[in-house]
């Protein structure tokens, strides 16, 4: 094999630039294969149940549309807002009054709002726990108290609100 | 003419010098990596043990059921900030404006709440608060987004050992 040799004048020889080549694709490879390592351990083994909630729906809206029943049916996959990570499957659709605070004679009340309710929402997916980073779906952390679009079958869950997170069963 | 082309493909890089120039880069910049953590390290051998107590916003009573005594609170960079050693439930005010007068009231705690709690973490004093985490300024106020095994926390910090910030 004929090794091509630097022009006169050059500052230094040939070998040591494939020597420093070698040890950069060595460093390479390492990184290349941690990375690897880690995207492997990180494969979804936890089964997490959470809850997302839909505040100030508007009755009507599902009422025209068959109802909530018929428009977020048990099984249905949740995806993120632009559908490209799948966040696993609804279970079960809990329609509560939505609730808001008055005053009336001086004393503040709690009533619910006509034509409004606020949706509960149990979803099962499978995730993945990596150290100091909590549970994650599709990459996504799910954690309550975190707040979020999601895609329900075709329904936009627009500024949900993850309001429970547990570890479901396997 | 020719010595000039010559001259001029001298200086010219190959790919194997732009290789060995990004080798170069990636060495300092691992150099620096280094004083960094040694940097963090000393820091974390000075720390002393303090107490926060925080609170949260109000919050749907359900998030409550998913933080526990004992949750080590983690950044959002995944570095550990702390544990929270009490919990409390709280009922979350209402404020109402009703004919220029302000009238109180309470949320249902079922429905909705706030949390209080104490968080022991290892902070390095400093002459501008302490710092914990990476974090500095933390001598009241709001903290950094907290995660712990199940939920997010933005806590609002009102008293850190016996110094009183409300």
């Amino acid at each position: 094999m004929q090794i091509e040799k630097h022009e006169e004048g050059t500052w230094r020889p040939v070998w040591i630039d494939w020597i420093l080549l070698l040890a950069f694709a060595a460093i390479l490879f390492m990184g290349v294969r941690y990375l690897l390592e880690r995207k492997q351990s990180a494969l979804p083994d936890i089964s997490v149940e959470y809850v997302i909630c839909l505040s100030e729906q508007k009755q009507s809206y599902a009422e025209e549309n068959g109802g909530w029943a018929a428009m977020l049916p048990a099984g249905i996959t949740v995806s993120n807002a632009n559908g490209t990570a799948n966040m696993g499957r609804v279970s079960s659709v809990t329609v509560r009054p939505h609730l808001t605070a008055t005053v009336k004679n001086k004393e503040v009340g709690v009533i619910e709002r006509q034509g409004y309710v606020d949706l509960y929402i149990t979803v099962h997916g499978m995730a993945v726990r990596l150290a100091g980073e909590g549970l994650r779906i599709s990459d996504i952390r799910i954690a309550a108290g975190e707040k979020g679009d999601f895609l329900i079958g075709s329904f936009f869950a627009g500024n949900a609100v993850v309001v429970s997170v547990k570890e479901g069963r396997a | 003419m020719k010595d000039m082309q010559k001259n001029a493909r001298h200086h010219r890089g190959s790919v194997l010098d732009l290789l060995l120039i990004l080798l170069i880069v990636l060495s300092v910049l691992g150099i620096f990596w280094r004083e960094h953590r040694a940097e963090r390290a000393k820091d974390q051998q000075q720390s002393v043990a303090y107490t926060l107590y925080a609170q949260t916003p109000p919050m749907d009573a359900m998030t409550f059921e998913c933080i526990r005594v004992g949750d080590i609170l983690y950044t959002s960079a995944g570095e550990r900030f702390g544990e929270i050693t009490a919990l409390e439930r709280i009922p979350s005010k209402i404020s109402l404006l009703s004919g220029g007068v302000y009238c109180e009231g309470e949320w249902d705690e079922t429905l909705r709440c706030e949390a209080r709690m104490e968080i022991t973490v290892q902070a390095v004093p400093t002459e501008r608060g302490i710092l914990v985490a990476g974090y500095r300024n933390t001598v009241g106020g709001v903290l950094p987004s907290l995660y712990s095994d199940y939920a997010v926390l933005r806590l609002t910090l009102y008293k850190m050992n016996a110094l009183d910030y409300g």
